[in-house]
């Protein structure tokens, strides 16, 4: 396969995993902080979207909540808007089009369709719901192409990849962000019941919410939400599954050549193996630390992908 | 009068006086091949038909078979190319002669080209003046004495087709470089199928859905010799081209790799693509660019389309370009005129199709006539396609014919003009008047050739001049296509 | 016999890194009849991959793909070569008559039209006078005017050096190097219908010879009886053992040294070095 293609198609994984995360943020954080006593949880939730797509921040006071969802979602002169992110991902589909089944294409430009012409002023009144929830289900619809239309040979593996790299990375900073609104919390003392609340929209944000509840048959804190989204060995997006993936991805790929010790599967094992022998209580205490190291090791791997692959 | 005029779709119908119609007769019947298909038509409300209509759009619109408006912006406007669901249709005995004609054509035009290369015998016996084939932009010195594998130069040609009012078939043009439009017969076709499954039955319409395995086959016949299993690209400029669709619809059905120039490159006179498990050498490539883009170091240097270093390669025998460079000296309008000529010179025969009688302006007696008769002519230039610098003198004012009289003076070789060719009519769907009103059409045709390969495409794309009295189809100024069915009773 | 050594050496520089270059080297000495090609190599600075092919007219040429990241780029190339003594003079001339019917004959034009045609380097200007040739005169004695002519009509004047100069930029201050000599020259030649080509070569610099710092530009006229014949209007002289053929072409465009392929945000420059010099005689192998 070609290079060039199969960068495509990476990307293409990214994006689309992107998009998801994005839409999905938006709508939690949004309809969660509506209902809340404490009107600085509006101004929390507004300033963690800002943070999590990466727009440029704003001071309190020049919050401007429909600027800021508008131009998180559908704004095509943001780079990272939900329009944006899907165009990319759509581009780089068309660009790879042939490697694609028809069924998938298919999906990914209707999706695109469904994006690009949703008018803004109903997505201002009364469409942020309707349109973040469609956004997911489209997600999820061309994820299943991928799924069940391709074969999984090595072009699947390049678009796995990419859905893999993207998600872990995206789940990394969305903890990052959210411990982060929840120390801010802390300071307002609303009390235990608020800030199990916020464990519960950080786990909402990653469609974990149930399952954890379920795995700990409690009521989530800071230990089993942090150790289910790193580390549960059977939830399929937890970080350490995700990259155990990417690590089989690779080695598939490279079943037909000679595995050197130096090679990419190799190194990719270096860096994860450390966090598959980690526990939460050796990073409690420094956390943010931890969160921020991996999230650098997955842009590493993105970056050694690259290299070996597609230039 | 037809019972047909009571349906509402048709009731507004009618006929040109003095033009040829397709469907309809002068007195307003049906013709004989129509009346089973224009019946089933009829039975629909306009509101039905609307119905069907916009389920073929969306269907167009989510395959992405859209066109030319793409730009790097998000939301960029895309156009689908406007397509017809009532199909054009040709009898199979009509259809035999087209077909013949078209083989015909593309024998000539290979034997024509290998030896305006090498022995250039058309030029020594003075059947073509040198100084046309010479001072043409399209010649292409990389290939003199040179054969390519097979003997063939023109494996895919598209020729244009018209129908005039004597009810006769007249070549238009010749597209020989990089005929496009193809992948519009195949889609026109697939969203027929979907749309009216039940005609289908009724009829024995001649299936189009071999283009791709024939196109592969001309392919692999004319790879490098002591190649066994060649490796078959596609080579597009990239997706923000017009015809992108296209070429990556072709590589699919193909199953063949979709490349753009920097997926290539040459090393001692080898070409390879550059895939995750390294180089791969590549044997035939089937190129949508032009000649002047594929190799910078030889023809425009500033391109980044091509591939630089490849002519040798070709030269060499190491790779097969698909059509050969410098195809476009044969399809240059000026040459055109010549080909009733070079058919005869070549084969021996008569041609099967007749050219539009057409005036050289380089020839004096000829550019008399033409300055003379503007008003009745159509005047081209002849090396530009996509209907760019047509002259169409029935409606131009005193003024713009002073204008285009300095223009042709200006260079007489780069003209030539032609009777106004009157194109057939065929009842078409006028969306914002909700019945079908007879257009302008002319037809596509695509021929393929490769090593003991010919092939006509069944049909070919019908192109319809949507605006009321129009006579340019080009896809680019506002046209749009339908379906052409080779029917056989 | 006479020998020479020719050590050829080219520099490019390159502003900004580039992520694909590509050359093209039309620089080695041509085996043919009178010019024996004894000893050739070739070197690059830094290293890298290179193979021969062949231009649009079939001569070596070196291709280089430069390593991705380089900020110079050095060729070498050190080649020895024997040159056969040529009297231009010592051919069997055909009568004028049939010299004049075999270059005016159809299937001779058909044949050599690639050389009869002007390009947009040869184009002449309109409304001024030129040699015709005469029905009365040998093309060889016309051949010798036109050289003549244009040796007159231009100053050699290295500052003028373009590759871009057509015949109409230099009658515009009547200023030149050798390659708008042979352009020149080859205008003339082929208003008058006969068939000639541009040479690119080197030059052993004998005593008074113009253009010789570097890679010399001439000319080649089909002179019935004797074949193609080279010209040097730069210096007013006919080619001799002191001239080392390359290529020849059209024009200027089909024989460029170098040409290049260079995908980059910067500009790049090239610097030539060229040195001929007849060596000691030594024993050839017949």
């Amino acid at each position: 396969m070609l290079s060039r293609v199969a960068n495509h198609l990476y990307w293409m994984g990214r994006y689309l995993e992107r998009t998801d995360h994005l839409a999905r943020y938006i709508n939690v954080e949004y309809f969660s902080s509506l209902d809340s006593p404490e009107p600085q949880q509006h101004v929390i939730a507004l300033k963690s979207i800002i943070d999590m797509t990466g727009m440029p921040p704003v001071e309190d006071q020049d919050l401007n909540e429909e600027e800021i969802l508008v131009t998180a979602a559908l704004d095509d002169k943001n780079p990272v808007s939900i329009i944006s992110s899907l165009y990319a991902c759509r581009e780089n589909a068309r660009s790879a089009r042939e490697s694609l089944s028809k069924e998938l294409w298919e999906a990914i430009n209707n999706f695109y369709i469904f994006v690009s012409s949703y008018p803004v002023d109903v997505y201002k009144t009364r469409g942020l719901f309707d349109f973040t929830t469609h956004v997911m289900q489209h997600c999820a619809n061309v994820r299943g192409r991928i799924m069940f239309t391709l074969m999984h040979d090595i072009s699947w593996q390049f678009i796995h990849m990419g859905l893999l790299v993207e998600r872990s990375a995206q789940i990394v900073r969305i903890m990052i962000s959210k411990l982060n609104d929840i120390e801010e919390l802390k300071k307002l003392k609303l009390g235990q019941y608020m800030e199990a609340q916020q464990y519960n929209i950080l786990l909402d944000c990653v469609e974990a919410k149930d399952m954890c509840h379920k795995y700990y048959s409690n009521w989530p804190e800071r230990h089993a939400t942090v150790d289910f989204l790193l580390f549960n060995p059977y939830f399929p997006k937890s970080v350490i599954r995700s990259l155990q993936k990417l690590k089989q991805s690779l080695e598939k790929i490279q079943t037909e050549r000679m595995v050197s010790q130096k090679d990419i599967s190799f190194q990719v094992g270096k860096l994860i193996a450390p966090m598959e022998y980690v526990e939460f209580s050796d990073i409690e205490a420094d956390l943010q630390n931890f969160l921020e190291d991996t999230l650098s090791k997955i842009y590493l791997i993105s970056d050694l992908i690259a290299k070996k692959y597609f230039s | 009068m037809d019972p047909i005029f009571d349906s509402a779709l048709f009731q507004n119908y009618a006929t040109r006086p003095g033009q040829f119609d397709e469907v309809f007769a002068r007195n307003n019947h049906i013709k004989p091949v129509y009346s089973d298909l224009i019946g089933s038509f009829s039975a629909l409300s306009p509101a039905e038909y609307r119905q069907l209509n916009e389920y073929a759009k969306r269907s167009f619109l989510s395959q992405g078979i859209t066109f030319a408006t793409y730009n790097q912006n998000p939301r960029g406007i895309e156009r689908i190319f406007p397509f017809d669901l009532l199909p054009r249709i040709i009898h199979k005995q009509e259809w035999e002669v087209i077909e013949r004609g078209m083989i015909q054509r593309a024998q000539a035009m290979d034997l024509f080209l290998h030896d305006l290369y090498n022995d250039k015998k058309v030029l020594k016996d003075k059947i073509i003046p040198l100084e046309l084939i010479h001072s043409s932009h399209h010649l292409c010195r990389f290939m003199e004495g040179f054969t390519p594998p097979g003997n063939t130069y023109c494996h895919i040609s598209g020729t244009d087709l018209i129908r005039h009012a004597d009810g006769e078939y007249y070549i238009l043009e010749d597209n020989l470089r990089c005929p496009s439009g193809v992948s519009y017969v195949l889609a026109n076709r697939d969203a027929m199928k979907k749309t009216f499954s039940q005609l289908f039955k009724q009829f024995n319409v001649a299936s189009v859905m071999d283009y791709p395995s024939v196109l592969l086959e001309v392919l692999q016949s004319v790879c490098p010799a002591g190649v066994d299993d060649p490796v078959c690209v596609l080579l597009t400029p990239g997706v923000y081209n017009s015809a992108y669709y296209e070429h990556s619809f072709l590589a699919q059905s193909m199953g063949v790799e979709l490349v753009e120039g920097r997926d290539l490159y040459v090393d001692n006179d080898f070409v390879y693509m550059n895939t995750v498990y390294g180089p791969e050498k590549v044997d035939v490539v089937y190129r949508r660019i032009d000649d002047d883009f594929m190799d910078p170091l030889v023809f425009l240097a500033d391109s980044v389309l091509g591939v630089p270093g490849i002519m040798s390669a070709y030269r060499k025998g190491n790779v097969t370009l698909v059509n050969a460079p410098g195809t476009g000296v044969a399809d240059d309008k000026a040459v055109y005129t010549y080909i009733p000529e070079i058919i005869r010179y070549y084969l021996d025969q008569e041609p099967l199709l007749k050219n539009v009688p057409t005036y050289r302006c380089r020839e004096p007696e000829h550019l008399q006539y033409v300055l003379e008769h503007l008003s009745e002519l159509v005047v081209k230039p002849v090396d530009q396609s996509g209907g760019y610098g047509i002259f169409i003198g029935q409606n131009a004012s005193r003024e713009e014919i002073e204008k285009e009289k300095e223009r042709i003076l200006g260079s007489p070789r780069e003209y030539i003009a032609q009777p106004i060719m009157a194109l057939s009519l065929h009842a078409t769907f006028i969306e914002q008047k909700n019945q079908f009103e007879p257009r302008h059409i002319d037809l596509r045709t695509f021929t393929l050739k490769g090593r003991d390969v010919q092939y006509v495409l069944s049909g070919g794309l019908s192109r319809v001049a949507l605006k009321e009295g129009s006579l340019i189809v080009n896809s680019s100024q506002g046209g749009g296509s339908k379906d052409t069915w080779i029917i056989n009773d | 016999m006479t020998e020479y050594v020719i050590d050829y050496h080219a520099i490019n520089h390159y502003e900004q890194p580039f992520y694909e270059a590509f050359l093209e080297f039309l620089i080695f000495p041509q085996p043919s009849s009178d010019q024996q090609v004894i000893h050739l190599t070739h070197e690059s600075e830094p290293w890298c991959s290179t193979y021969f092919s062949s231009n649009v007219n079939g001569f070596r040429v070196l291709r280089c793909r430069l390593p991705a990241q380089s900020e110079t780029f050095e060729l070498r190339m050190k080649a020895r070569v024997a040159k056969s003594p040529i009297n231009p003079f010592e051919y069997q001339p055909l009568e004028i008559a049939g010299e004049r019917a075999m270059l005016r004959s159809h299937e001779f034009q058909v044949e050599h039209f690639a050389f009869l045609q002007q390009t947009h380097f040869t184009l002449l200007p309109e409304g001024r006078t030129f040699p015709s040739w005469k029905p009365d005169e040998p093309v060889f004695d016309f051949c010798q005017r036109v050289n003549a002519f244009v040796f007159n009509c231009l100053d050699y004047d290295a500052r003028h050096a373009s590759v871009h100069n057509t015949v109409l930029d230099v009658l515009n201050d009547h200023k030149g190097v050798c390659q708008d000599f042979a352009h020149l020259m080859l205008g003339i030649l082929r208003l008058n219908m006969i068939p000639c080509r541009y040479v690119t070569g080197y030059l052993h610099p004998g005593p008074g010879h113009k253009g010789s710092a570097a890679i010399h530009a001439w000319t080649e006229v089909y002179v019935p009886g004797n074949g193609w014949t080279g010209f040097d209007p730069t210096n007013n002289l006919m080619e001799d053992v002191h001239y080392i053929k390359i290529a020849h072409g059209v024009d200027l465009d089909e024989c460029q040294t170098l040409r290049g392929v260079v995908r980059s945000a910067g500009r790049n420059s090239t610097e030539y070095e060229v040195h001929v010099r007849e060596s000691e005689m030594q024993n050839l192998p017949q």
